[in-house]
């Protein structure tokens, strides 16, 4: 069984979060800040930090991601590059 | 024993992840560094796992050896930005020339972090730091005044660790959390703690347990029982449903029917697999938790490099420590023996979280 295929069946059971071996911390570290009660949790965007560690940076973090799953990037993203015309016109 | 549980589906997902972990182990790709600058401390900790004092005995590492070993031995095979540093110690801001150590390990591309008990975190000094490229913190708050001070065994620490948790939060280009050991006396009193935190605006908050290693294996008011230790993952697992603060176990061992409960993924020890660490003098090992010697080599004699390629078996091949409580257990799949640093030298499991639950 190929990796793809293993990450779509752990979707399949509902952890491919938890299966993601890439260090992640939630996003919105910014937006979050001046909410009392804003539900930070984000099931989309697992983190692990190592024992002695340090929260993995967010910049470093989605870096890590799309090297790890480099064809998961939303549509939208990729989207103009596969729209995008040549100077050429093919 | 009903934390022991796997259902069905977790059970599936766990051998999934398991086939995924294999080539992650494969693959080791460095993602974090450690540098262990100093062994000096400001605090003499109850609970350390280091056994770090003022005095240590052991002199920090000049700064210029470590860039010696980025720049020669890690720069060429990596991404800088791809490379985690983590200062750490001791408590790193005993070392003065902490803000030129982070301005040169920027320079080079690297983001860079710190874990700090708050004793000397002044604003003019998080300043610098800042300046200096400082990315992530993590600081040590382990309860509230009475509980932290006991641990720390200094009457101010406790103000001094929240004045720096403060400052922290409100550093918008900052990472961060808040790190606590939970103690038997704090498991009662973690709501109260949860509530206080969130009061602070604090949004990440992670909680681990004592080991024994260091003095902390000696001192029997530190630990939890067995019953505690479940209190304190059905709180961890409660309130990441209310999802009020972000709040994890750390990385510590395997939890049986809590995994994906109390952490965002299923346990995994990357020591040796993506986390390296280069110690006070000059040892190379996994992560700066793991006190017993498995050190892989040295940077004073060895290539840093060619020992994060070649060595690590121990880390990377678990299968030695299907051994004693691990010998027959069904859990060994998936936890390979536990987390390296619960490894005494002679590869005795020390603690066995499973078991506890």
């Amino acid at each position: 069984m190929n990796r793809k295929l293993k990450i779509a069946l752990a979707a399949l059971l509902g952890f491919s979060a938890a299966c993601s071996s890439v260090k992640n911390a939630p996003k919105d570290d910014g937006k979050q800040r001046d909410a009392d009660t804003t539900v930070v949790k984000n099931p989309s965007n697992p983190r692990i930090v190592v024992m002695y560690g340090v929260r993995v940076p967010d910049s470093v973090r989605i870096k890590r991601m799309e090297r790890q799953h480099p064809d998961s990037l939303p549509p939208v993203a990729e989207q103009p590059r596969e729209e995008a015309s040549t100077p050429s016109g093919e | 024993m009903s934390g022991c549980r796997l259902g069905l589906r977790k059970r599936l997902a766990l051998n999934i992840f398991s086939d995924l972990y294999a080539s992650t182990v494969r693959e080791h790709r460095l993602d974090t560094l450690f540098w262990e600058c100093t062994l000096r401390c400001n605090l003499a900790c109850r609970h350390c796992g280091s056994d770090c004092r003022v005095d240590p005995g052991v002199a920090d590492m000049p700064l210029a050896d470590f860039l010696k070993v980025l720049d020669e031995e890690v720069t060429p095979h990596v991404d800088p930005a791809d490379v985690l540093i983590i200062f750490s110690g001791g408590e790193v801001l005993v070392r003065a020339d902490l803000e030129e150590a982070g301005a040169e390990v920027t320079r080079r591309g690297y983001p860079w972090g710190m874990v700090t008990n708050g004793m000397a975190l002044t604003p003019e000094r998080f300043g610098r730091l800042l300046d200096a490229g400082l990315r992530s913190v993590s600081v040590s708050l382990d309860g509230f005044e009475r509980e932290h001070n006991y641990i720390r065994g200094n009457a101010r620490s406790y103000d001094r660790a929240l004045d720096a948790v403060r400052m922290v939060v409100r550093e918008p280009s900052l990472s961060y959390d808040v790190v606590t050991c939970v103690t038997g006396a704090m498991v009662p009193q973690l709501e109260a703690f949860r509530d206080m935190l969130i009061a602070e605006g604090v949004r990440h908050w992670r909680l681990f347990s004592i080991f024994p290693m260091g003095r902390a294996k000696d001192d029997p008011t530190l630990r939890m029982t067995d019953a505690q230790f479940r209190d304190m993952l059905d709180f961890i697992r409660r309130t990441r449903r209310e999802g009020r603060i972000d709040v994890s176990y750390a990385c510590e061992g395997f939890l049986g029917g809590y995994e994906a409960e109390v952490r965002d993924q299923f346990y995994q020890c990357a020591a040796g697999v993506s986390v390296a660490s280069i110690r006070v003098d000059g040892a190379i090992s996994g992560c700066t938790s793991i006190r017993a010697n498995y050190h892989q080599g040295n940077i004073y004699r060895d290539r840093f490099w060619d020992v994060w390629q070649n060595r690590f078996g121990p880390f990377r091949n678990r299968e030695w420590a299907r051994k004693g409580p691990c010998a027959d257990c069904r859990m060994f799949r998936y936890c390979l023996g536990g987390g390296m640093h619960l490894r005494g030298d002679d590869g005795e499991l020390l603690y066995c979280h499973y078991k506890r639950l």
